[in-house]
């Protein structure tokens, strides 16, 4: 009778084991020291749109890449979760790897929510090509690529 | 090297862009994180009587007579000698160190 159980459980103990593995993910830091702290929050970052235009509702609704020297950039970026501190940062750079803006929303999301961040140069872009990436509690999570003609 | 710099263009330095007009923002629908609740100093006054002394009140107050200096700098401004501390003056109590 056992012989007969003990396969099963071992199977069901390799399993159970996997599963806790999945939910125990290191959050160490990148660099391999384990020294990183991860802020107690669960908020990730579902969507990043670019575009010259916001609604009130902070997102880009017409996505696009291409931009005119005189246009103002738009970024929205939707998270999903809730924390009760979190800071969503945006670092635009130039193709030749120049910081042009870097702008940083703390938030304190109950929920879904989309934060904006915008960049305008009333001397008009230079043309080129542009990055935006985006990191939560200065982790990346995302970037676009766009050019301005 | 220079000489190949020339023939073939390399080296030569491209004006770097200049983003020094750059205007940015940001917004967001998430509510802002409510900050701290502010602490008030935990500063108390302590008026002298006849008969007190700095180690007398810092027994009082801190349960040591010995730590009569920190009453003494806290108000130094009213106390120039720390064995003449008068009935009526207002000291200030700052939180035990």
């Amino acid at each position: 009778m056992m012989t007969r159980f003990w396969p099963a459980a071992a199977v069901a103990i390799v399993l159970a084991s996997g599963a806790c593995g999945n939910d125990t993910r290191d959050t160490g830091a990148a660099d391999g020291t384990g020294t990183a702290t991860v802020p107690a929050t669960n908020v990730s970052v579902s969507e990043i749109r670019l575009g010259n235009a916001v609604g009130g509702d902070k997102r880009v609704a017409e996505e696009t890449d291409d931009f005119r020297t005189t246009e103002t950039i738009y970024a929205s970026v939707a998270t999903a979760g809730i924390s009760p501190n979190a800071t969503l940062s945006a670092r635009w750079t130039f193709q030749d790897g120049q910081v042009v803006s870097e702008d940083t929303q703390t938030i304190a999301p109950n929920g879904p929510a989309y934060t904006e961040f915008h960049i305008s140069n009333p001397s008009g872009w230079p043309t080129g090509d542009y990055k935006v990436e985006f990191f939560l509690n200065g982790q990346s999570v995302g970037s676009k690529d766009f050019e301005i003609k | 090297m220079g000489l190949l710099d020339n023939l073939f263009g390399g080296k030569k330095d491209k004006p770097r862009a200049d983003f020094s007009n750059v205007q940015s923002g940001s917004s967001s629908t998430a509510p802002a994180p409510k900050s701290a609740p502010y602490a008030a100093p935990s500063k108390r006054t302590y008026t002298v009587v006849a008969g007190d002394s700095l180690s007398k009140i810092a027994k009082r107050e801190y349960g040591d007579a010995q730590k009569w200096p920190v009453i003494f700098e806290a108000n130094r401004d009213k106390i120039s000698n720390p064995d003449r501390i008068h009935p009526g003056q207002v000291l200030t109590i700052p939180p035990a160190s």
